[in-house]
């Protein structure tokens, strides 16, 4: 059971990742659509749109190397190994112990190095623009994310995903309110790297490329909310000991938790609207005084106790 | 270490200096058998380095009459310096047996000079004594000297490595030990006021050979000095000694118990360095000088490593010491190995495509695959992406500095949440760095005619480049590893506890049975999740189409320019924010610093005084 139950729980996890994605897309998009007052797309949408393009020939330009025809499986898997290791309904999973933040950070920042790398090769101007502009929107996102990693490593001791989140669960991260903090910061972070850049690096794929491309998109978004739901709000996630009843509850818990998210994602959007590109630095920089605030927090803490 | 190593060492630093003499006088045909000798020659020290390592014997030393009567050369051989040896010895090898495949269209004072450069670093790393240790600088740059063209710049290459020497001569002789008495002596002394004094002169030294922000003005022109096969050994051989020197003066020899404050110019000084080396690497417009700014950065993380390692022993953490260590070691070694990789490539491109100006290249990978498999791997270690070396490096960093806060105030406290903004600022910035010089040189469509005709690194010296490739490649999959069988000497010598059961096959851990990165797993996993998704595009069958590049509706370019127009790729600009356009005066320290070089000679002339005045007994 030792050995079983934690891998039996990560393979049903990465299986649900891989449905709930473009599900979760579908999802959005139909939120969306009611809120514009239309009927909007079918759930299953999304789904649909992969399958058709599964079946396409894809289209390479001439000049583009193996690194084009590969980039698009590369990415998907590094986005799918970091999906693994963030958990969605239970804790303690087989790759619990690999869950190291700063490396599921990094992961992230390598599947979009390997996508810009075959934007680069296809040699088009929309690509290599849509590729600048993806770098340097992690030039900002990188510090602000890197300090919400540091303050929740020190308030838990290790920077390792499953540890800080079985803490936070048993509401042992204190002061709460650097939590807080670096919620609010995970979170606009999280939204400003959603947000789609005005280049659209998807343009310079076709069939199946464009699949695998979308799908890590749509991966990358859920890995996001899930890291939120992970470090701030693991309510209802079970051990990955604790018997399949439990499990449902985490898989309910964290369902309802996608819900909420894409409802408040939806009404920021229609309300908000995107962050607009020009004032991405703007926003993040905001983001990173957040997190740098709980930071100092926890610090001034440390060296006061 | 066992008896014969330095001994037989010794003897091969001789026989490099005499064959790189030889090299400079024999025609062209004989010149590659010297290069293939010269090549073996390192190989095989830095064989015999690694077998040191591995058993693990008592450190040693000797002494070599040479010059006057009474005046001797002196040898050791601590874990330290056999590890720094390992790595610049095995980069000077790839470097040398590259060197040696190309004897027609070098100058003969290149390999000559490339020998006796790398017979210079050996020298400054076996040291035992001040005097040696600057000889071995001075005899470094002098080799370098020589193989650089004629040029105004070319003074920077010697003169950068005789300040360098001078300086360090200075901060020992600061600390007050007799010369005859060596490093040992100095580290017997009872820790003094001088030792301020030898730690601002050691700053002074090693900064600049590797490049801390306020000393890096000659880097660039000296990259550009260099020939195309000598850039190399700055990246790859003359910085990681900086590194080493950053280590042996201000850690081993004047830092039994520093006062809290020493890390400090250290972390300042070197998390400026990460952060303007990680831009100028994702901004510069020459593929040399943007490879330079990337090994840079890795100067400045190391920096950081060695400020957290000076907080740990004034604060007495043990573990931080030994976690800031670790990093330190693995982005030495990174440096040695990968600039090197980079360097090499880039003197290939230099050679091929007569140009290293990233907006006359492009699509290189098709007819340079070597090239870019060896750009690739460098890249990917320089950089901080997972599985890379330089993330475990940066991994290690981030984990002292959770180790830090149990120490000083909120003052110091305030910096270390700076640090880890600016250790992220340094890896995004590296990130887009790599990409762009990668994908703008190797990837898309060739943007001069020269360019499409690139040719490929020479096929007999393929296999020396291919493995170095996979030994950056096993670093970064291995750092637990080399960490245990390589380092753990080191950090023992100098922390005082090594690493123990913290690092290992499987990957590194913080503290003992805590999860930490392990690099073998997440390359499996990565491995897995890619391997099974190609296997079912594979299953599904489909091949691609290849058509003409869809230009957004423009026409279709001209029969004059096969490739495309150029302009319509994109040139490598914006891939990081703008900054903001600052008002008033922006000084431009570079032009100004090698139009006066004497800047460099001066400071040696101080040092040098500072040093004379010492040894005759002020104050």
């Amino acid at each position: 059971m030792s050995v079983l139950a934690p891998l039996a729980a990560q393979l049903l996890h990465v299986a649900l990742m891989l449905t709930a994605a473009p599900a979760f897309a579908g999802w959005l998009t139909w939120l969306a659509a009611r809120r514009a007052g239309t009927r909007g797309p079918p759930l299953r949408q999304p789904w649909t749109d992969l399958l058709r393009l599964l079946r396409k020939q894809p289209d390479t330009p001439e000049s583009a190397s193996c690194v084009f025809r590969l980039a698009p499986v590369a990415s998907f898997g590094v986005m799918l190994a970091a999906a693994a290791l963030v958990p969605s309904f239970t804790l303690g999973m087989a790759f619990a112990p690999q869950a190291d933040l700063v490396a599921i950070a990094g992961l992230l920042a390598l599947g979009r190095v390997v996508l810009v790398l075959a934007a680069m090769d296809a040699g088009t101007a929309p690509a290599g623009l849509a590729a600048g502009q993806m770098m340097t929107r992690a030039t900002l996102v990188e510090p602000a994310l890197w300090l919400i990693i540091l303050t929740l490593a020190l308030l838990a001791g290790s920077s390792n995903l499953d540890l800080i989140a079985g803490l936070q669960l048993a509401g042992l991260l204190q002061p709460s309110a650097a939590s807080v903090l670096a919620a609010a910061a995970l979170a606009g972070l999280a939204f400003a790297d959603i947000a789609e850049p005005p280049g659209r690096i998807q343009a310079a794929f076709s069939g199946t490329g464009l699949a695998l491309v979308q799908a890590a998109s749509d991966l990358r978004l859920v890995i996001w909310l899930d890291l939120i739901g992970a470090l701030f709000l693991p309510w209802g996630m079970a051990d990955a000991d604790a018997g399949p009843m439990l499990w449902l509850v985490g898989i309910a818990s964290w369902v309802l938790r996608l819900l909420g998210f894409a409802l408040v994602l939806t009404v920021i959007r229609t309300g908000l609207g995107q962050p607009r590109w020009r004032a991405l630095p703007a926003f993040l920089g905001v983001t990173t005084l957040l997190a740098l605030l709980a930071a100092m927090l926890v610090l001034a803490n440390t060296a006061a106790a | 270490m066992t008896d014969p190593v330095l001994p037989l060492l010794a003897v091969l630093l001789a026989a490099l200096l005499g064959v790189g003499t030889l090299a400079a006088f024999l025609p062209a045909a004989a010149r590659q058998a010297i290069g293939f000798v010269a090549a073996g020659i390192t190989g095989l020290g830095s064989l015999l380095a690694l077998f040191g390592l591995l058993l693990g014997h008592e450190p040693t030393g000797i002494d070599l009459p040479a010059g006057p009567p009474g005046v001797a050369l002196h040898l050791a051989l601590d874990p330290l310096a056999a590890f720094f040896l390992l790595f610049v010895f095995l980069a000077c090898t790839v470097g040398l047996a590259v060197a040696s495949e190309s004897p027609r269209t070098d100058p003969p004072a290149t390999l000559a000079g490339q020998a006796a450069c790398a017979a210079g670093l050996g020298l400054a790393l076996l040291a035992a004594d001040a005097t040696t240790l600057a000889a071995g600088l001075a005899m470094a740059g002098t080799a370098l000297w020589a193989t650089g063209a004629p040029g105004r710049s070319r003074s920077l290459l010697l003169g950068v490595p005789l300040a360098a020497a001078a300086l360090t001569l200075a901060a020992v002789a600061v600390l007050g030990a007799p010369d005859s008495a060596g490093f040992d002596g100095v580290r017997a002394l009872p820790p003094g006021p001088r030792n301020g004094a030898a730690l601002a002169l050691a700053i002074l030294g090693a900064g600049t050979l590797t490049g801390l922000v306020p000393l890096h003005a000659w880097l660039v022109p000296a990259h550009a000095a260099a020939p195309s096969r000598a850039a190399s050994l700055l990246s790859g051989g003359i910085m990681p000694v900086g590194c080493y020197l950053l280590l042996r003066i201000p850690v081993d020899l004047a830092g039994t118990s520093p006062p809290l404050w020493w890390g400090l110019p250290f972390l300042l000084m070197g998390s400026a360095t990460a952060a303007v080396g990680g831009w100028r690497g994702a901004t510069e417009t020459q593929i040399d000088t943007a490879l330079a700014a990337s090994s840079q950065r890795l100067a400045g993380l190391a920096a950081i490593g060695v400020g957290l390692i000076l907080f740990g022993k004034a604060a007495d953490l043990p573990n931080l010491t030994a976690l800031a260590l670790a990093a330190v070691l693995l982005l030495g070694a990174s440096q040695a190995v990968c600039g090197t990789l980079t360097g090499l490539t880039a003197g290939a491109i230099r050679h091929a495509a007569d140009t290293v100006r990233l907006d006359c290249l492009g699509g290189l990978i098709h007819n340079m695959p070597t090239a870019a498999i060896a750009l690739a791997a460098g890249l990917f270690g320089l950089s901080g992406l997972p599985l890379g070396v330089g993330f475990a490096g940066t991994w290690l960093l981030f984990q002292s500095l959770l180790e830090a806060p149990r120490a000083g105030g909120l003052a110091p406290q305030i910096l270390l949440a700076g640090l880890a903004a600016v250790l992220a600022l340094s890896s995004a910035t590296a990130a887009a760095g790599a990409v762009r010089l990668f994908g703008v040189a190797f990837l898309g469509r060739p943007r001069t005619p020269r360019a499409a005709v690139a040719e490929d690194i020479t096929r007999r010296a393929r296999p020396a480049v291919l493995v170095l490739t996979a030994i950056a490649a096993g670093l970064g999959l291995f750092p637990g590893v080399v960490l245990t069988l390589l380092a753990e000497p080191a950090i023992e010598m100098l922390a005082g506890t090594g690493l123990g059961g913290r690092a290992g096959l499987l990957g590194l851990e913080p503290n003992e049975q805590a999860p930490g990165y392990a690099a073998l797993p997440l390359a499996a996993l990565v491995a897995l999740c890619a391997g099974v998704t190609l296997w079912l595009l594979r299953r599904r069958g489909g091949q691609a189409r290849r058509s003409a590049i869809w230009q957004d509706g423009f026409a279709a370019p001209p029969a004059w320019q096969p490739f495309g127009d150029p302009l319509t790729q994109s040139d490598g600009s914006g891939f990081v924010p703008a900054l903001p356009a600052l008002p008033g005066w922006r000084p431009r320290l570079g032009p100004l610093i090698v139009q006066a070089s004497p800047l460099w000679a001066v400071l040696s002339l101080i040092a040098a005084l500072l040093a004379g005045l010492t040894v005759l007994g002020w104050p």
